[in-house]
């Protein structure tokens, strides 16, 4: 392999690059045309627009026959997207309470322990006092 | 120029007779698909999980260095280029400068998030991400790495949400002022194209839309790279890096419908984040009220959020600390490959070095 590994560019290099050189700078300017944009979008919008036309037609006769569409099942689909979005942002939300719950529940546990540290530091400073005196 | 000997031609004949059985050998792999190269093999764990957004920590017994490293990836893109390849690893390369690297991915949205919103990434995941890397890291403060829109949601993120102590800010090839970037996407500003017209039944922008999109702007680059193919097809090496890359500019993801229509709203009919002043979940949010430490990168030859797109940044926040690099690379070159290694992580790690504790 390291034989193979020596580099010689191959006979169609040089022109591959020279097309390249080329071709690239302004097949890059043109798609940054107005122009452009504006051609990708009308062909875009009519490729929309056709395609919409004929799921509309084809659902119209699939309900003909009291067949379900596409976008019948689609709109199943959506919904159903909807509820588990909801239930996402429910769950989401009863875990960030849950989360508060035990913040505060650490927080006031914390502050008890110090009150009770503070507590028994005074009664064996008060106990202790007269003997140390 | 001397003449070349048998013994000379003999080689050259030996050495392209084994390229191209090499190159037979590859190739036939590479059609039938046998060929698939490992990406993303960094061991981490994941931490924490939101909707589809995950927050990973990546493994590693070389941590010296606090605060830990955030990176919050980009909505439209796959993070595992960042761990593209082993050796080849901007998350190694961190990892072994003794950072203590997490990655906030946004994961594949599907139809049920198709309502996800700027809001969501930025006042509920962002924050909260951040809040547990804290805590798994044990840490007091959190330095934060935005790569292009992520780099929106890290600003939005950090100076709509003071309560989280975010150290250090870095942005890599972040759009701030979408005025400057080319292509199909001033026929959406323009009003040409909507949003509408290119979702998909799942109510979001569809991968593919996001790849065309994006490789419009570089229209022959597609054709050129199968030259480069054919050249090197014999190097194991170079069809690994060829294929792992081509598979990620591949691998987008779609984007939430509601996200990309408050984004052509928001961020680039308006170009709001050129005022300094974002309207984001009935509040405004400051970009001036970023004060940490900020390091804005760019690539200088990118084509997707050139260096004007970029720069403006300096001008909004409220940072005294802000520094500016220019990394002789593209807009992925920034994030992997050569570029990467020489360049963009050597930055950022002695920029985060000269500021960590």
């Amino acid at each position: 392999m390291t034989d193979a590994k020596k580099s010689a560019k191959p006979w169609w290099r040089p022109l591959v690059d020279e097309i390249d050189r080329r071709v690239t700078p302004p097949a890059n300017r043109i798609v940054r045309t107005n122009l452009f944009a504006d051609t990708v979008s009308t062909v875009t919008r009519l490729e929309v627009r056709v395609r919409r036309r004929i799921e509309r037609q084809s659902t119209w006769l699939l309900h003909q026959y009291n067949l379900p569409a596409a976008a019948d099942i689609r709109k199943v689909r959506a919904q159903l997207a909807a509820v588990e979005a909801r239930l996402r942002d429910v769950s989401e939300r009863l875990e960030d309470q849950q989360h508060e719950a035990e913040s505060r529940r650490a927080t006031s546990t914390a502050r008890a322990e110090a009150t009770n540290a503070k507590r028994t530091t005074a009664t064996t400073g008060s106990a202790a006092g007269p003997d140390s005196a | 120029m001397e003449p070349a000997t048998s013994s000379d031609r003999l080689d050259s004949i030996r050495r392209e007779a084994q390229r191209s059985i090499f190159r037979a050998r590859n190739g036939i792999q590479l059609i039938a698909g046998s060929r698939k190269p490992v990406v993303g093999a960094t061991p981490k764990d994941i931490v924490w999980r939101r909707g589809k957004a995950q927050l990973a920590r990546y493994r590693s017994d070389k941590r010296t260095r606090q605060p830990p490293l955030v990176i919050v990836w980009s909505v439209v893109s796959r993070a595992y280029i960042l761990d593209l390849r082993p050796g080849h690893s901007f998350i190694g390369q961190l990892l072994e400068a003794g950072i203590d690297v997490f990655m906030l991915d946004w994961g594949v949205p599907d139809a049920v998030d198709c309502g996800n919103t700027l809001e969501l990434y930025v006042d509920n995941y962002l924050p909260r991400a951040l809040e547990r890397a804290l805590e798994v890291a044990e840490s007091d403060e959190v330095d934060v790495l935005g790569y292009c829109a992520g780099g929106i949601v890290s600003c939005l993120g950090v100076a709509g949400h003071l309560e989280v102590p975010v150290k250090n800010l870095a942005l890599m090839a972040t759009p701030i002022d979408l005025s400057h970037i080319q292509g199909l996407i001033r026929a959406v500003e323009r009003g040409a194209l909507e949003v509408d017209d290119l979702v998909d039944e799942t109510g979001n922008l569809p991968a593919d839309a996001v790849y065309r999109g994006f490789a419009s702007l570089r229209p022959t680059t597609d054709i050129f790279k199968y030259a480069n193919l054919w050249e090197r097809l014999w190097n194991d090496e170079f069809v690994d890096g060829y294929q792992a890359m081509a598979g990620w500019i591949r691998d987008q993801t779609p984007l939430p419908g509601a996200l990309a229509r408050q984004m052509v709203d928001l961020l680039l009919r308006q170009n709001i984040l050129t005022t300094g002043e974002i309207p984001l979940g009935g509040r405004t949010v400051r970009l001036a009220d970023i004060t940490c430490p900020v390091l804005n990168i760019m690539a200088e030859q990118d084509h997707m959020v050139p260096p004007p797109a970029s720069e403006v940044l300096r001008d909004l926040v409220g940072s005294s600390d802000f520094t500016e690099a220019r990394i002789p690379a593209g807009h992925i070159g920034l994030a992997a490959g050569r570029d990467a290694k020489r360049n963009t992580v050597p930055r950022i790690i002695e920029w985060l070095n000269a500021r960590s504790s």
